[in-house]
């Protein structure tokens, strides 16, 4: 009964540690969205500023040198974090067409299996893109004078989160909510 | 490489998302072949979307929904009635002709199977036709959206390739007007034999002329983007901000039913679609180059060469293993691993390459309506209430006046390039 | 970043031109070009951004390529197979920006760069000072034999774990555009040049009157095309390569930088090699270095040259117009002064100066 418990009180946390992720992703991706598109759209006029204020003979608006190396910086956690949420919700599909066709134990045995290896996957691309970022944190951009660790730590961030997610999803396949 | 392919193919059919299909195959490449360090995969994880020109791809995902919230489709519909409202099957061509208008608001063509087949979809069923009828026409003319600009597959291909994105944007308009006649054409065969209903009267000026009016609006869209591109306003990844910026503002202010809560919630659906793009961008990048350092490429081009020398024959060649990989493998991935393998190719054949860019794209987004792996189908399948597999069989017809269309951009490139041509482009 | 970008591209665009040749003799790369020797002792992985497609396909190496054969070919056989080379061409391993901080920390032994080394060590900007160096072989000169450049290199070796074997070029940069031919700054006033994503570069386009406008290196043709901008700046090989002139006019020879193919390898690792091959390894670098620097020359000065005379208006600007590019561009020397210290700026011009009393300008 206690380890009945005990195995409840994991799938519970892990359950609302993956909603707390999924949220902190979803978050993340808007600001970042919002963002890269005020400095694209924001660069689009600062340029068309430019061009007419040359024709009067002015010279106020001057685009923005940082706006092309910052709006990358985005897309790359843009990219990974809402990738993470799109794990979450299962966005990333599959060919179901073969496992369909398995008797339900072993298709079970196979979605096992699967998920494990998916699993390992991003723990290797965790580890790898952690060592990754924490390499580049002496190395600045091209144009802003920034380290580039906290650009390159989004995307051991987006993996955490779908660890996250991934382990959620396997505890409760094996252990069925019955009552709640 | 065997291990590496075999595990490919293995992890597909067992139902991994093709994102950590390409992934974990290049892993084990580079744990037990490649004499590779592991930080190669972090490295390739950042460079993979460091890149600017993907950037259209979350804007061209977010104009189409802001577009959506503001109900353009609804008045894209009423528009495409107007037109076609009395040709015989109303509902199959007022679907199709819909998806055109609706191709120059979304690069995707899951958006427009989702955004059009739930909006007719019931209506068709409600007119008679089958379930599967009306998902298959919905499926099939969905592909339109990707071929007209803005496209995110196009965005994609650029980036694999040299070819300015402002040329494929003006090519894919033939294809895709092209598509959606060749669609119409056979939804009119059926509607004859099977007697579908259409409108008997004459629209009322007064609805005529608002419908007008309002579509005009979504219609512009496309005009933006493109003129903006061929005038120098912007480049085309900026085309895509000013798109966003479009609809935000005909949104707020032209149709004022555009929420602070529906502008949130269409930057959050727009980072999740292009994040599944993206992750598969970067996985497939990163298999690529497990394809180069093994010189598949290489291989591949010198087994096609000894294979024929005719460049008719190669041309269709290519076009059935498209096709091919179109079923098997996401639209975006096919892109980034044949795309720098087959053009080059291509040209030892002759091929200009802007042509063969517009068969490679027109082809692979066949695929997105045919199972295994036609994402449009398992879209529109919930909608329609019915099984993929029934709507894939009623989807053949259209599917096959599709390749017909295919086969003549193929064959008969200037009718593809006049375009591009008289634009300056080519 | 962007010039490694650039060179990828130029890579494939090279690939496609010589792929569009008749099909009927194409043969592949031999394995043992680019594959390592199965018995050496010592491998060392060799990352670059130039295709690897010579002698398969094209007339000519392109140059980084050049380096990596003839570094190869000397280590493997002046070692009699016990050190061995693996070559990742066309940046298949890393792009140079990557590769050269994977070079950094340990997870590649060596790597070709172009235009990525600012952000690893900051004074080596000092050589994209724009009208720094009249011409190559005072460039070469500098980085063959001044005192400045080998402080230079231990600084670095010794800072940032990345020890510099070579010194190809990438090219003489020169400025492109479709509105007028440019003779003197003063043409230049009013108009938009791309430049890459550095602030120097930036610097340099303002400081001659323009206005820059950094764009990714994949949005150039459309951008030129369109008139987004109006011109843009490359060394003639990446110009022909890509095909901007087919949608630019005029080319001005100013050739505002000399930038650099600069080969670097892991300091860690190079010094706990047995001294007979780190001794193989310097003159292996010795030999690439004038494979890649010829094969850059041969390209820019006259095959690809001919390629844009065809197609575009070139102008020469005379002494006197030189003087007034070198004039415009003052700013940007104080600019990287308060960057990266006077002194290092200052030794830097000394050493050009030395340079050239030496070559007898
Ligand atoms: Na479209
Ligand atoms: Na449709």
């Amino acid at each position: 009964m206690g380890s009945l418990q005990a195995v409840k009180a994991v799938q519970v946390l892990f359950k609302k540690m993956s909603e707390l992720c999924e949220k902190i992703g979803i978050t993340i991706s808007i600001v970042y969205g919002v963002s890269v598109f005020l400095i694209v759209f924001s660069g689009v006029l600062l340029r068309t500023g430019f061009t007419l204020q040359a024709h009067l003979g002015l010279n106020i608006v001057r685009p923005f040198p940082w706006s092309e190396e910052l709006a990358r910086w985005l897309l790359v956690g843009l990219a990974m974090l809402s990738a993470s949420v799109g794990f979450k919700r299962k966005e990333h599909i599959g060919i179901e067409l073969v496992v369909d066709l398995f008797p339900p134990v072993l298709k079970r045995a196979v979605a096992i299996i699967t998920d494990i290896t998916v699993l390992i996957f991003m723990a290797i691309c965790l580890y790898s893109s952690y060592i990754v970022a924490l390499q580049a944190a002496n190395q600045t951009g091209d144009v802003i004078p920034y380290s580039m660790l906290w650009v390159k730590m989004n995307i051991p961030l987006g993996f955490a989160f779908m660890i996250i997610h991934a382990l959620s999803h396997m505890i409760s396949q094996f252990f069925p909510e019955e009552s709640e | 490489m065997a291990l590496v392919f075999s595990s490919f193919i293995i992890l597909m059919l067992l139902n991994v998302p093709i994102a950590f299909v390409l992934g974990i195959s290049s892993l084990i490449y580079f744990l037990f072949f490649g004499n590779i360090p592991l930080a190669v995969i972090g490295q390739k994880l950042y460079t993979g979307t460091d890149n600017y020109v993907l950037l259209a791809i979350p804007f061209f995902v977010l104009a189409g929904e802001l577009m959506n919230r503001t109900r353009i489709t609804d008045d894209l519909v009423s528009f495409a009635k107007a037109l076609v409202g009395r040709i015989p099957g109303a509902l199959a061509q007022v679907n199709i002709v819909t998806s055109i208008f609706f191709a120059g608001l979304t690069g995707a063509a899951v958006a427009d199977t989702a955004a059009i087949g739930s909006l007719l979809i019931p209506a068709m069923k409600k007119e008679g036709y089958s379930p599967e009828y009306a998902a298959a026409v919905t499926t099939t003319s969905s592909i339109i959206g990707p071929i007209i600009p803005p496209s995110i597959i196009v965005v994609i291909y650029a980036t694999a390739t040299m070819e300015s994105v402002g040329a494929l944007f003006i090519g894919g308009f033939v294809p895709g007007l092209l598509i959606g006649l060749g669609l119409m054409l056979v939804a009119l065969l059926f509607a004859l034999k099977y007697k579908h209903p259409r409108r008997k009267t004459r629209m009322p000026a007064r609805e005529l002329y608002v419908t007008t009016k309002n579509s005009l609006l979504g219609l512009l869209c496309p005009l933006i983007i493109v003129g903006g591109i061929l005038s120098g306003v912007f480049t085309p990844t900026e085309a895509a901000a000013v798109a966003c910026a479009y609809a935000l503002i005909v949104g707020v202010f032209v149709f004022r039913n555009l929420s602070l809560k529906d502008i949130i919630a269409s930057f959050g659906k727009s980072a999740i679609t292009s994040g599944v793009i993206l992750l598969i961008i970067t996985t497939a990048t990163l298999f690529s180059t497990v394809l180069t350092i093994e010189k598949i490429p290489e291989a591949l081009a010198e087994f096609m060469v000894n294979l024929t020398t005719n460049k008719y024959m190669f041309l269709l060649i290519i076009n059935v293993f498209l096709l091919f990989m179109g079923m098997i493998l996401e639209t975006g991935a096919n892109v980034i691993l044949l795309a720098p393998i087959l053009l080059p190719i291509a040209q030892l054949y002759g091929i200009n390459s802007l042509h063969f860019a517009l068969i490679m794209l027109v082809n692979l987004n066949i695929g997105l309506t045919t199972p295994p792996l036609g994402v449009c189908l398992f879209t529109a399948a919930p909608i329609a209430g019915v099984r993929f597999e029934k709507i894939a069989r009623a989807a053949m017809p259209f599917i096959g006046i599709e390749i017909v269309v295919l086969l003549m951009i193929t064959y008969l490139p200037d009718m593809v390039l006049f375009l591009p041509r008289i634009t300056g482009y080519l | 970043a962007d010039d490694s970008a650039a060179e990828a591209k130029a890579a494939m665009e090279a690939k496609k031109t010589e792929a569009a040749e008749p099909a009927q003799e194409k043969k592949s790369v031999p394995e043992n070009l680019t594959k390592a020797l199965p018995d050496a002792k010592y491998v060392m992985r060799m990352a670059y951004t130039d295709a690897g497609t010579w002698p398969a396909m094209g007339e000519k190496p392109q140059a980084e390529h050049a380096y990596a054969l003839l570094f190869k070919s000397v280590v493997e056989s002046m070692s009699n197979g016990v050190a061995s080379v693996e070559l990742y061409p066309g940046g298949t391993l890393a792009q140079s920006k990557a590769a050269t901080e994977m070079v950094q920390n340990g997870t590649l032994e060596i790597a070709i760069t172009t235009g990525t080394i600012a952000g690893f060590y900051p004074a080596m900007q000092v050589f994209s000072l724009p009208y720094a160096f009249r011409s190559d072989e005072v460039a070469w000169r500098v980085f063959d034999e001044s005192d400045f450049w080998k402080d230079m290199v231990a600084d670095m070796a010794e800072k940032s774990n990345l020890l510099v074997l070579g010194m190809g070029q990438n090219g003489t940069r020169h400025f492109t555009n479709s509105k007028k031919v440019i003779k003197s700054p003063a043409d230049m006033k009013g108009m938009k040049f791309r430049v890459m994503p550095s602030p120097i570069f930036s610097k340099m386009v303002e400081a001659l009157g323009a206005t820059a406008m950094p764009l990714a290196h994949n949005e150039i043709y459309t951008a030129c095309q369109t008139g987004v901008v109006d011109g843009q700046e490359n060394p003639v090989w990446n110009i022909a390569a890509n095909k901007w002139y087919e949608v630019q006019d005029y080319m001005t020879l100013d050739g505002h930088v000399w930038s650099e193919n600069m080969v670097v390898i892991n300091n860690d690792y190079f010094n706990e090699l047995p001294a007979d091959i780190q001794q193989i390894i310097k003159v292996a670098a010795l030999q690439g270095q004038w494979a890649d620097r010829v094969s850059e020359a041969l390209a820019s000065k006259i095959t690809d040259f001919s390629v844009l005379n065809a197609n575009m208006d070139i102008y020469s600007p005379t002494a006197n117009e030189m003087g007034q590019f070198k004039a415009a561009v003052e700013p940007v020397k104080e600019w990287l002064k308060g960057e990266v210290g006077a002194q290092v700026v200052d030794d830097f011009y000394a050493a050009i100066a030395e340079a050239e009393k030496e070559i007898g300008y």
